[in-house]
């Protein structure tokens, strides 16, 4: 017998099994303004889903291969600039058992080191800070300049071998982009700039650079970091993880592109799910998208004559207006309703356009187990005005509610939904029959590309 | 010590409630951080925050909607004015 499909029932297109519902680039047909090439651009991953070993989702062998296949040979994002806003101002950036100091050595310049003295090895720094003059060693008091120069030896006269040259501390490779600053601890990897590839093209209309740290949680989870940003890379888990949304989210008729070392999903807003058996109304794909309750007034009404989508995406950009001004109309509907989500291999996601989000996820120590996900906004702020400080981290442990960080808004609830799902997946994970996880040839297109690149990468192909 | 058999104290804002789009079943914020759903003529009473059943006929709902509806409010949310700007409009 046949297996019965639910909801969404698909259609074959000619670019292969797609949602029965409007496609993405139909829906830009129909937007209020010119639609930028960069949402135009179509680059599917080839068709046919994909299978990944469970254990690689717990083993602490393929941990352990991790540190050294990927976080000691791959670029990732350590911090923003604007953290680090003054010399001597320095963050410690650590990564499984790999801990590195990021420092402003100068105006100008920002310089990485692994955070170890190179007497006995004790770290140098523990915690973030400001205007440092030196790194000295709390263990025996050897000291560096912020250059990574070696700056005095206690007793310097029992370390006869211990020169200025051979004890520098160690550097590894530094590269920025979009006000985010990278680290990579391979002295031959490739230029930063070369690994990004095209990424900075896609997001020229939206420069984040140019916009500040309004927001930055961190929260610990009983999870593999790879099982908690996989809950992050796709709306296929949108049905299942956040109903409330579906009168006003096009989630199966997202739209997912490969591009060398990074990805791309765009998921319409103020449009229904396929899956839905009956066509909602425009004022209730809005009221979805507000979270209206039932028994309550609608927070707006959608005007005669006017869709959901065009109306939203109307309030978005006269919010947008007290902001950036009038530049707020050189961006059309789907750049202010639509959510834009990179995946840069192995962990960052920052998105695109006005979303706020930027997504990081890594592991929390050398526990397989466990991971830390961190959630940074990023706003624009009004023009000729000095930018505002970064936020600081907001930890939260892992029996904390997302809503103990008020400011991440309605995405804190949001959060809850998800993160209900994935220390369960993580026991499943241990306890499943079959030896495998299977992903979707289209809706999980992301985490299909993260994976070809991981098992590259981890030599495992 | 707080009496376990004390009413719990009602909300300080109106209940959060929902209809599922696609079981029609309703989902209704009780204090308590409790969560009541009706589906045609069952009901079942739910705890918000782990969705373990509670009380009542109806002993499985939709754990994502039971923790939309009975999760921890945010605080500072609900300004209706600055949500219908739309600047809100947020899924993960």
């Amino acid at each position: 017998m046949a297996l019965k499909t639910v909801g969404d029932q698909g259609r074959l297109t000619s670019a292969g099994y797609r949602s029965a519902g409007t496609l993405y680039q139909e829906l830009l047909d129909q937007d209020s303004r010119p639609v930028p090439p960069v949402l135009r651009l179509e680059s599917p991953i080839e068709p046919g889903v994909t299978r990944v070993p469970a254990e690689q989702y717990f083993s602490k062998a393929m941990h352990d291969r991790e540190v050294e296949k990927i976080w000691k040979r791959a670029w990732q994002m350590a911090c923003r600039e604007e953290d680090i806003p003054n010399v001597g101002d320095y963050i410690v950036y650590d990564i499984a058992h790999l801990s590195f100091l990021v420092v402003r050595s100068a105006p100008d310049r920002i310089q990485a080191f692994h955070n170890a003295c190179l007497h006995r090895g004790r770290q140098l720094r523990e915690f973030d800070g400001r205007g440092a003059q030196e790194f000295r060693c709390p263990f025996h008091g050897w000291c560096w300049e912020i250059d990574g120069s070696l700056k005095e030896v206690v007793c310097q006269w029992d370390f006869p071998e211990v020169n200025e040259r051979d004890y520098r501390l160690p550097e590894v490779q530094v590269g920025t982009w979009g006000g985010f600053v990278f680290i990579n601890p391979d002295p031959d990897a490739e230029p930063l700039e070369q690994f990004l590839g095209d990424l900075p093209r896609h997001f020229e209309r939206w420069d984040l650079a140019n916009r500040f740290k309004q927001a930055h949680v961190a929260k610990i989870l009983r999870c593999n970091w790879k099982v908690a940003q996989e809950a992050f890379m796709e709306a296929y888990h949108v049905v299942a993880t956040h109903p409330q949304l579906l009168n006003g989210i096009g989630d199966s008729n997202s739209q997912y592109d490969v591009f060398g070392n990074f990805s791309r999903a765009i998921t319409p807003n103020g449009t229904p799910s396929p899956h839905l058996r009956d066509t909602p109304g425009q004022q209730d794909m809005l009221d979805a998208m507000f979270d209206r309750n039932l028994d309550t007034p609608p927070l707006a009404e959608v005007p005669p004559g006017m869709g959901a989508r065009q109306f939203a995406a109307m309030l978005s950009r006269e919010g947008m207006r007290a902001v950036i001004g009038d530049d707020a109309d050189t961006y059309c509907d789907a750049e202010y309703l639509d959510s834009i989500y990179y995946t840069v291999f192995p962990n960052f996601h920052p998105w695109g356009a006005f979303n706020r989000i930027t997504y990081r996820f890594r592991p929390h120590g050398d526990n397989p187990d466990e991971c830390i996900m961190e959630c940074m906004f990023l706003a624009p702020w009004p023009k000729g005005e000095p930018r505002p400080p970064a936020a600081p981290i907001h930890w939260l442990g892992p029996d904390d509610d997302w809503a103990d960080a008020p400011e991440l808004g309605m995405l804190a609830r949001v959060f809850n939904q998800d993160t209900f799902n994935i220390p369960k997946v993580q026991l499943g994970l241990k306890t499943m029959r079959r030896p495998e996880v299977v992903f979707a040839s289209y809706n999980e297109t992301k985490i299909r590309h993260f994976h070809q690149l991981y098992d590259r990468w981890m030599e495992l192909e | 010590m707080a009496d376990p058999h004390a009413e719990p104290a009602p909300l300080t804002r109106p209940p959060r409630k929902k209809r599922h789009p696609l079981s029609g079943a309703i989902y209704e914020e009780l204090p308590g951080n409790r969560v009541r759903v009706i589906k045609g003529e069952a009901y079942g009473i739910f705890d918000g925050f782990t969705t373990r059943h509670l009380e009542g006929p109806l002993t499985y709902a939709d754990p994502h909607m039971i923790i939309w509806v009975g999760g921890k409010a945010v605080e500072g949310m609900g300004h209706r004015a600055e949500r219908a700007r739309g600047l809100e409009i947020v899924h993960d």
